[in-house]
C-alpha cells in the first residue's frame, strides 16, 4: 500500500506526546503507554516498539530533566546514587531474560509478580496523600554519609521545603527492581522509582519524580544501545516517537510546576492501577509482549 | 557515623545542576533540528509506504534507508544524538565530581557510565541478548 502516512504520523505523534506528557509530571518514562499504542493501534512489531519506546524515553527524560535541573528540583546525589543500582538491576533484566527467564513464559511470570507489587506501591501511594515532608530530627547514617537529603523550591505554595533522606537501602532495592523490569520489557521503571522515593526514603513527590526523570533516561539508554547496534531501530517509526515525547515532556514539566504533590501523587495512584492492569493483560497474553 | 563524603558545597551542586541542564537541553535540540529535517526531507521527497515504518536500520555496516538515504542519515543521526545524551550526562558528572573532589560520587558514576558501555560492548559479542 503506497500512501502518505501523515495521518499515521499524527496519531503517532499524539501517542507519544500522551506518555511524554503524563511521564514528564510523574517521573515515567511513558513506556506502558508507548508500546502497547504502538503494538495495538498501529500494528508495529513489538520489538521495533519497544526500541522506539526506549528513544522516547531518553527523549522524555532529556526533556524533561533539562527544566527540572535548571529549576533546582532535581536531587542530584540521590538520583546518581539510585542509579547504580537501576544499571545494575538492568544488567540483571538482561541476563534473567537470555538465560532462566527465556522465552514468553519466564517473562509472563514476572509480570504476574510484578503486578501485586505494582498495586502495593498504589496502596502505599495513596496513603500518603495529604501527608506532607516532616521536618524530622531522624537521621539515616548511610543517607549522611551520601548527603542525600536536600531542599527545593514548591512553585506552588512559594516555600523553600527542606527535608531529610530516609531509608536508603530500601531505595537502593527498589531502584535494583526498577532496572530488572526495565531491562526485561523496555520500560523506565520510574513506577516504582517514584513511589519508593516518596514513600519510604520521604522525599517530596515533586522531587521524587524530577530526580526519576533524570534517572529514567540513564536506564533506558543501556536498553536503547542495544536495541540500536542490534538493527531494532526503524528510523522512521523512532522520529515521530521521539519529537511526540520531546513536545509532550515539555508541556508536562509545566503542567508539573503548577500542580500540587497530592495531585501527582493521586495521577499516580491511577497510572499504578492501570499498570498492574497492562502487566497481567501482558502476563496472560492477552497484550502483546516481548 | 561515619564522616559525609565530597566536598561540593550547595552552590557548586546548583552549578552543576545547570551544567547539566545545559547538556541535555543541547542534546535535545541538536537531536529535534535533526529529525525535523529528516521527516522534512521525506515529506518533500515522498510518498512512504505503510512498511517504511517498520524498515530498520540494520546497525554498523549497513546502508541508511530505503531510497531516500540523506533523509534517512539525519534521522538516524537524531537518534545517535538522543542516545548519546545519557552519556554525556553521565560522564560530566562524574568529571565534575572528580574536579570538585568527591571522589565516591566519581567513583559511583564512573560505574555507571561503564555499565552503560558494557551494555553497547555486549549487544556486539552476545547476539543472545535480544531474541529475534
Amino acid at each position: 500500500m503506497l500512501i502518505p502516512l501523515w495521518e499515521t504520523f499524527a496519531g503517532i505523534l499524539a501517542l507519544a506526546f500522551a506518555a511524554g506528557l503524563l511521564g514528564a509530571m510523574l517521573g515515567l518514562g511513558g513506556g506502558l503507554i508507548i508500546v502497547p499504542g504502538l503494538v495495538i493501534l498501529f500494528g508495529i512489531d513489538v520489538h521495533l516498539a519497544i526500541a522506539a519506546s526506549l528513544v522516547s524515553i531518553i527523549a522524555n527524560s532529556a526533556g524533561s530533566a533539562s527544566r527540572y535541573a535548571r529549576q533546582g528540583q532535581i536531587n542530584l546525589r540521590l538520583g546518581m546514587f539510585l542509579e547504580i543500582a537501576t544499571a545494575a538491576g538492568g544488567v540483571a533484566g538482561a541476563v534473567l531474560t537470555t538465560t532462566v527467564l527465556t522465552g514468553a513464559t519466564g517473562t509472563s511470570i514476572l509480570l504476574i509478580s510484578f503486578a501485586p507489587i505494582t498495586l502495593a506501591a498504589a496502596i502505599l501511594l495513596r496513603r500518603n496523600i495529604g501527608k506532607h515532608v516532616a521536618q524530622t530530627a531522624v537521621k539515616d547514617p548511610l543517607a549522611e554519609r551520601w548527603r542525600l537529603s536536600g531542599s527545593f523550591r514548591d512553585n506552588v505554595t512559594g516555600e523553600t521545603v527542606q527535608y531529610q533522606v530516609l531509608q536508603p537501602k530500601k531505595g537502593l532495592l527498589a531502584s535494583l527492581g526498577a532496572g530488572l523490569i526495565s531491562g526485561l520489557i523496555g520500560i523506565g521503571g520510574g513506577i516504582f522509582k517514584v513511589p519508593a522515593m516518596n514513600v519510604f526514603m520521604k522525599v517530596p513527590m515533586k522531587v521524587a519524580s524530577a530526580t526519576s526523570s533524570l534517572m529514567i533516561g540513564v536506564t533506558a539508554g543501556g536498553g536503547a544501545l542495544i536495541y540500536l547496534f542490534r538493527g531494532y531501530i526503524a528510523p522512521l517509526l523512532v522520529a515521530p516517537v521521539a519529537i511526540g515525547a520531546l513536545a509532550g515532556s515539555f508541556t508536562g514539566t509545566l503542567v508539573h510546576g503548577r500542580s500540587s504533590s497530592d495531585t501527582l501523587k493521586m495521577l499516580f495512584v491511577m497510572v499504578l492501577i492501570a499498570a498492574a492492569i497492562i502487566m497481567a493483560l501482558k502476563a496472560v497474553g492477552v497484550l502483546a509482549t516481548a | 557515623m561515619t564522616e559525609p563524603t565530597g566536598t561540593l558545597d550547595t552552590g557548586a551542586m546548583n552549578r552543576l545542576s545547570l551544567r547539566l541542564s545545559m547538556v541535555l537541553a543541547i542534546g535535545v535540540v541538536i537531536s529535534a533540528i535533526l529529525l525535523i529535517i529528516g521527516l522534512a526531507l521525506i515529506a518533500v521527497t515522498g510518498p512512504v509506504s505503510s512498511g517504511d515504518l517498520s524498515t530498520t536500520w540494520g546497525g554498523p555496516g549497513h546502508s541508511l534507508g530505503p531510497g531516500n538515504p540523506v533523509a534517512y542519515g539525519f534521522l538516524l543521526a537524531g537518534i545517535v544524538v538522543l542516545l548519546i545524551i545519557p552519556l554525556a550526562r553521565v560522564a560530566v558528572s562524574s568529571y565534575s565530581f572528580a574536579a570538585g573532589g568527591e571522589r565516591d560520587f566519581a567513583i559511583l558514576t564512573l560505574f555507571v557510565l561503564i555499565v552503560l558501555a558494557i551494555s553497547a560492548a555486549a549487544s556486539f559479542l552476545l547476539p543472545m541478548i535480544i531474541a529475534p
